[in-house]
């Protein structure tokens, strides 16, 4: 009985110190646009360096369905809502050293502003997936 | 033979026979254009458009049958006549064949002369050719010897390739064993090289990659048929695809019907299934979804129509 306890305690102590993995997103810009989470439910505002947890698989890299509620509100007030897909994926020192980033130029705003959806997605300095947002206008 | 089997034999050959129709003569009367816009939003009331998409059908009415005979009498005129031509484009050339054959007993020295013309030709001809198999002989001779010249290059040459690679793959060899070497002593030198190299291979502002697509909703709007007859059904169906990764929050779809057509309103129908209303003024008809269409979905809208058969015929295009 004693031994069961102490196996079982063991294992819930390996599962909380593996913990969840993580990936690290630089969100670069545009300056000063505000980034609502819902898991956290936090407000950023860019540029922020963010940990998130992994929550996909890389396989359904092309299904839209699931993810995590986002919004982001750009400096000029635009309202963005879309989905972040962090991906499961196993990082090498390498690919932790190359920093993944996220980045809406003056094109992509413009067409967002014009009611076209934009899907970026970023890989990793091994070309593997580690995030996808997609992003559509809220309102104006 | 009885009676009933003369019977039997009467209906058979009627049954055989049967039932014989005269052919529906047709003509076109309009051309009947439909075209549709939609609109839509990510949130809130629909503002961006898409489309428009059209499409067209020819309307035929049938012709009466005096017109029709008119119309065939016309056509077998017509068919006479070129005959007719036909027939003198055939006597025409018998004629130029005749006359040619009269030009050459008028003049025989001419045919003699393009006889004598006809033979230097050939003569000449002839020489060409042997002069053109004695040029190609002596350029073979020289491809020969340049081939021969070129396997002894590409030989030499394959030599001199072969001590390269080997060239190559020690030095290869000698790399590898020196990034084992830093990988063990000075890993972290080699990651910072690794990273460096990957933006020139991506040629992107980051040391990771960063990938962008966009996308829209898309309509389409088609019909059952590319002609229909006056007074029939004409079915048309809108496909509205939500290509978008973000779900829709509304559509509105504004069909501006021709005046040919009459929608059935009360028979619109949506697959699949969901909630809508129409509003059809003054020919227009407007579709609205207020649940909005989820991402990667598509929606069919068929709106039953019924052409009408007092179609203005001054409106051929």
């Amino acid at each position: 009985m004693k031994d069961k306890v102490v196996a079982v305690a063991l294992l819930v102590l390996a599962l909380v110190l593996t913990g969840c993995a993580s990936s690290r997103i630089h969100f670069v810009g545009p300056a000063g646009t505000k980034l609502l989470l819902s898991q956290p439910k936090k407000e950023h505002t860019m540029p922020v360096l963010l940990d998130l947890t992994q929550n996909e698989s890389p396989k359904n890299i092309n299904v839209n369905t699931g993810g995590q509620p986002i919004r982001m509100v750009l400096p000029d007030g635009t309202p963005l809502k879309g989905y972040l897909y962090v991906y499961r994926i196993s990082m090498d020192q390498v690919e932790r050293l190359a920093e993944v980033s996220f980045y809406l130029s003056d094109e992509q705003t413009t067409r967002l502003k014009a009611g076209t959806a934009v899907t970026v997605i970023g890989y990793s300095a091994r070309n593997q997936p580690v995030y996808k947002v997609n992003l559509g206008l809220e309102r104006q | 033979m009885t009676e009933k089997h003369k019977t039997a034999a009467a209906l058979l050959l009627v049954l055989c026979s049967g039932c014989a129709t005269s052919p529906l003569t047709v003509q076109q009367v309009a051309v009947i254009r439909n075209e549709a816009t939609a609109r839509y939003a990510f949130v809130g009331q629909p503002r961006f458009l898409v489309g428009p998409t059209a499409v067209e059908v020819l309307a035929l009415a049938p012709v009466a049958a005096a017109e029709s005979q008119l119309a065939m009498s016309g056509e077998r005129s017509s068919a006479e006549h070129g005959s007719v031509e036909a027939r003198s484009a055939g006597s025409h050339s018998k004629a130029s064949g005749l006359q040619s054959e009269t030009v050459d007993k008028a003049f025989p020295s001419a045919s003699a002369e393009r006889e004598h013309t006809s033979r230097m030709e050939d003569e000449a001809a002839g020489a060409e050719s042997a002069e053109r198999a004695h040029t190609s002989h002596i350029e073979d001779e020289a491809a020969g010897a340049e081939s021969a010249e070129r396997e002894h290059a590409s030989r030499i040459e394959g030599e001199a390739a072969d001590a390269g690679e080997q060239v190559l793959l020690a030095e290869s060899r000698q790399v590898r064993t020196t990034v084992d070497a830093k990988q063990t002593s000075e890993s972290h030198r080699y990651e910072i090289r690794a990273v460096a190299y990957e933006p020139s291979v991506r040629g992107h502002m980051v040391t990771a990659a960063c990938m962008y697509s966009y996308s829209r909703p898309s309509l389409k709007k088609m019909t059952a048929a590319p002609k229909v007859i006056v007074g029939d059904r004409l079915d048309f169906t809108l496909q509205f695809k939500n290509e978008t990764p973000l779900d829709l929050a509304a559509v509105e779809i504004v069909d501006s019907m021709p005046p040919e057509v009459e929608p059935l309103v009360d028979r619109i129908r949506l697959s699949p299934s969901v909630r809508f209303s129409t509003d059809w003024r003054e020919g227009v008809l407007v579709i609205l979804i207020p649940n909005g269409v989820s991402r990667g979905k598509t929606l069919r809208i068929h709106i039953p129509t019924i052409v009408r058969e007092d179609i203005d015929t001054n409106r051929i295009d």
